[in-house]
C-alpha cells in the first residue's frame, strides 16, 4: 500500500497553485509534501538545475556553490519554519572526478566520475525536514528559491577579503563592485492547509 | 545562508595546470557572442605549444584585460594521448559593459565627480566603445573612445578617442587672488594609437598620434606683482587658440605596484611635436619613471623610485614640468618648487610600507624633486628635500603628511566610487 500521497490527492484541499514558470522548478508531479513523526516533510524533484551555462562553468572545472532554500510562511508573512541545503561541487578535470560536498551538521562527501550521478544527488531531494507540527490551520504557502552559482577563484578571494571585513564587523568599504546578480527572490511553490497533508506512519 | 554558501566555497581549490604537456586543442565554453576565434587569437599560447608554468594565469589575465567578461577562468584536461593536454576557457560575458560613477578629489582639481560608461564586445570582436565625464571644482572634461583589441586580425590593439577638457588654472600659488592671478586651459582634440596588448612580453610599445586644439584664456594678471612677472606674461602672450600635432613612443612594464608584490615598474614616453605636422612648436619630450617594489618580510615592502623629465626645443609653457599632478609629492606642496615650471625635472622617492590588508597600508618616505629651467641665459633651479608617514586607505586614497615640512597631502584623488558590470 502506498505509504503516503501523492500530490493530485492534496489539491483537493488547495487554494491555488501559484508556481510561476521558472527554468529551475518542481514540476507538480514530482512534489510530495507530508508529515511524519509531528515533522512537515518534503519529497521533490528539481527540473533543470544545472543550465547550460553553469554545466559549462562546471565542465571547464569552476567550484559551483548549489543552494535550495524552502520556506514556510503565513498569510499573515509570519514565518513557520525553513530549510537549507546548501553544497559545494568542485570539479577536477584533469582527473575526471566531481567532488560534492554537503554543508550541513555532519558533512559529507559524494565522490563520482559522472556528472549525472551528481545532477542527480541535487536535484532528488527526499524527506526534506521543512518544519515541526503543529501548525495552525490556516493556509501556508510553500516557497522555495534557488541559487546555482560557479564561483572562480578570483571571485572566492575576492569573498574571502570581504569576509574578513564582516567578521571584523566595523569599518566602511567605500569602494565596491557589482558584479554578480542579486540573490534570487522567494517564489510562492505551494498553498495548502496542514490538516489536509497526508500523515505517514511511523515505520 | 548566502554567508554560509560562501564560506563553504572558500575551502576549493582551483585545478592547476599540466606543466609540459603538449597543448592538443583549445575548448571554449561559455561564449554567447565573443567569437571563439577571438579568445584562440588573444591567448598567449596556441595549439601545439607545450605548457609552461604561469601560462594558465597569463590566459586569465589576457582575458580579463579585454574588458569584455565578468569571469573568466582556464583549465586544463587530458588529451586524447599521453602527454597531450586540452585547454578549456570558460568566459562569462558581460551583457552590456561597465558603468562608473566616483567621487574624486586631487591637490590640483580640488573635488569632482566622474561618470563613465563602456560597452563591451562591438559585433562579438571585443571592440569597445565608451563615454565618460567629469565635473568638478577646477577641472571638467568628457571624452568618447573606441578601442580594438586585436586590429586588423593582428594581436596589435588600436584606439581613438575624442576628448575635451577645461581647467582653471593659477599662474602663482598663493591664497590671495590678487597675487595668485588665474587663466583657463582648454583642450579639445583626438588620439590615435597602436599597441602591443599581449602579457607575453614583459614591455609594451604603444604609437600614438594626437592632435589637440588648445586655448588659453579668461587670463587674470596679478594685480600685486611678486617678481613673477615673465611668467605671467609668458601666460598672457599665448592667450588665444593655438594647436600641438605630437607623434608619441610609450614603453612600459605593466605596472606591479597596483598589487601587494616586488616587481619593477618602468615607463618611458617620448613625444616630438613639429611644425611641419601642424604644431604651434617644435620640441622634444622625454618623461621616464622607474620602481622598485621589494618585499623585505612578509607584508613589509621598500619601494625606491625615479622620475625624470625633459623637454628641449621651444615648449609651450603648459607643456613644461610642473611638481604637482601626476609628479605631485607626498610632503611638499604643489608647485612650491619651481612653480613657473621647469624643462628638465627629477624626483625621486623611497617608501617602506605595511601591508594593512583590507584597509591599505602605512608606509614612511623620503622624497626630493627638482627642476631647471633656464630663463634668458639665466639657470633658475629649485630643489628640496622632505620625509614623513602615510597611509593609503583601501588602497585608493594616498594621504601623507611632510613631517619636515608639516604639509598634508591627498595624493590619489579618487576615494568613492561605483563600478557596476553589466
Amino acid at each position: 500500500m502506498a505509504r503516503f500521497f501523492i500530490i493530485h490527492t492534496l489539491t483537493v484541499c488547495l487554494f491555488a497553485n501559484v508556481q510561476p514558470a521558472l527554468a529551475q522548478h518542481i514540476p507538480q508531479d514530482s512534489l510530495y509534501i507530508f508529515v511524519q513523526s509531528d515533522t512537515l516533510r518534503l519529497d521533490a524533484t528539481i527540473d533543470s538545475l544545472f543550465s547550460k551555462r553553469t554545466i559549462d562553468a562546471i565542465e571547464s572545472g569552476m567550484t559551483t556553490s548549489i543552494a535550495v532554500q524552502f520556506r514556510l510562511r503565513t498569510g499573515r508573512g509570519d514565518n513557520l519554519g525553513q530549510s537549507s541545503l546548501l553544497r559545494r561541487l568542485e570539479h577536477d578535470i584533469w582527473e575526471g572526478q566531481y567532488r560534492l560536498i554537503r554543508q550541513s551538521a555532519r558533512p559529507d562527501t559524494q565522490i563520482t566520475s559522472h556528472f549525472e550521478d551528481i545532477r542527480h544527488a541535487c536535484s532528488e531531494l527526499r524527506g526534506i525536514a521543512l518544519a515541526q507540527l503543529p501548525f495552525p490551520d490556516e493556509p501556508i504557502t510553500l516557497q522555495m528559491r534557488i541559487d546555482v552559482n560557479p564561483i572562480s577563484p578570483e571571485q572566492r578571494e575576492r569573498t574571502r577579503q570581504w569576509l574578513k571585513i564582516i567578521e571584523k564587523g566595523s569599518f566602511l568599504e567605500f569602494f565596491f563592485s557589482l558584479d554578480r546578480s542579486a540573490s534570487p527572490e522567494w517564489v510562492d511553490l505551494f498553498r495548502f492547509r496542514p490538516s489536509a497533508l497526508p500523515h505517514l506512519l511511523d515505520e | 545562508m548566502y554567508k554560509y554558501l560562501i564560506l563553504l566555497c572558500l575551502i576549493a581549490t582551483p585545478a592547476l595546470g599540466q606543466i609540459g604537456h603538449e597543448i592538443e586543442k583549445i575548448e571554449v565554453r561559455g561564449n554567447e557572442k565573443t567569437r571563439v576565434e577571438i579568445i584562440h587569437q588573444v591567448l598567449p599560447i596556441k595549439v601545439g605549444d607545450n605548457l609552461r608554468e604561469g601560462d594558465i594565469d597569463r590566459c586569465r589575465i589576457v582575458l580579463e584585460r579585454l574588458l569584455l567578461f565578468r569571469t573568466a577562468f582556464v583549465n586544463v584536461k587530458p588529451g586524447a594521448e599521453k602527454g597531450k593536454a586540452i585547454l578549456v576557457v570558460y568566459v562569462q560575458e558581460k551583457r552590456f559593459g561597465d558603468l562608473g560613477v566616483s567621487l574624486e578629489y586631487s591637490e590640483l582639481d580640488g573635488f569632482g565627480a566622474s561618470t563613465n560608461a563602456h560597452y563591451a564586445n562591438l559585433r562579438g570582436e571585443g571592440k569597445l566603445v565608451g563615454v565618460e565625464y567629469g565635473l568638478g571644482e577646477r577641472f571638467k572634461y568628457w571624452g568618447f573612445h573606441y578601442s580594438d583589441p586585436l586590429f586588423l586580425k593582428t594581436n596589435q590593439a588600436f584606439h581613438i578617442q575624442v576628448t575635451g577638457s577645461s581647467a582653471d588654472r593659477d599662474i602663482f600659488r598663493n591664497p590671495d587672488p590678487d597675487i595668485r592671478g588665474r587663466y583657463d586651459l582648454e583642450r579639445i582634440g583626438f588620439a590615435m594609437g597602436f599597441g602591443q596588448p599581449s602579457p607575453l612580453r614583459a614591455y609594451h610599445f604603444v604609437l600614438k598620434y594626437a592632435f589637440e586644439a588648445i586655448q588659453i584664456g579668461d587670463f587674470q594678471h596679478p594685480p600685486i606683482p611678486t617678481g613673477g612677472g615673465i611668467f605671467a606674461n609668458e601666460i598672457k602672450a599665448a592667450v588665444g587658440r593655438e594647436t600641438l600635432s605630437t607623434l608619441s613612443f610609450n614603453l612600459f612594464k605593466q605596472p606591479v605596484s597596483a598589487i601587494w608584490g616586488q616587481g619593477t615598474d618602468f615607463n618611458a614616453r617620448l613625444t616630438l611635436s613639429s611644425k611641419l605636422l601642424g604644431s604651434v612648436a617644435n620640441y622634444i619630450k622625454l618623461r621616464t619613471e622607474l620602481y622598485r617594489h621589494q618585499q623585505v618580510t612578509a607584508g613589509h615592502i621598500l619601494s625606491l623610485g625615479v622620475k625624470t623629465g625633459g623637454v628641449w626645443g621651444n615648449p609651450p609653457f603648459y607643456e613644461r614640468f610642473y611638481l604637482d599632478g601626476d609628479n605631485q609629492l607626498r610632503g611638499i606642496e604643489r608647485r612650491v618648487i619651481g612653480p613657473e615650471g621647469g624643462t628638465l625635472f627629477v624626483a625621486a622617492e623611497a617608501l617602506y610600507a605595511i601591508d594593512l590588508k583590507t584597509l591599505g597600508r602605512v608606509y614612511a618616505f623620503a622624497e626630493s624633486g627638482g627642476v631647471h629651467r633656464s630663463v634668458n641665459g639665466n639657470d633658475r633651479r629649485d630643489a628640496d628635500f622632505a620625509f614623513g608617514v602615510g597611509m593609503l586607505l583601501f588602497n585608493r586614497v594616498d594621504i601623507s603628511f611632510g613631517i619636515s615640512t608639516g604639509t598634508l597631502i591627498v595624493k590619489s584623488h579618487r576615494f568613492a566610487g561605483v563600478k557596476i558590470g553589466l
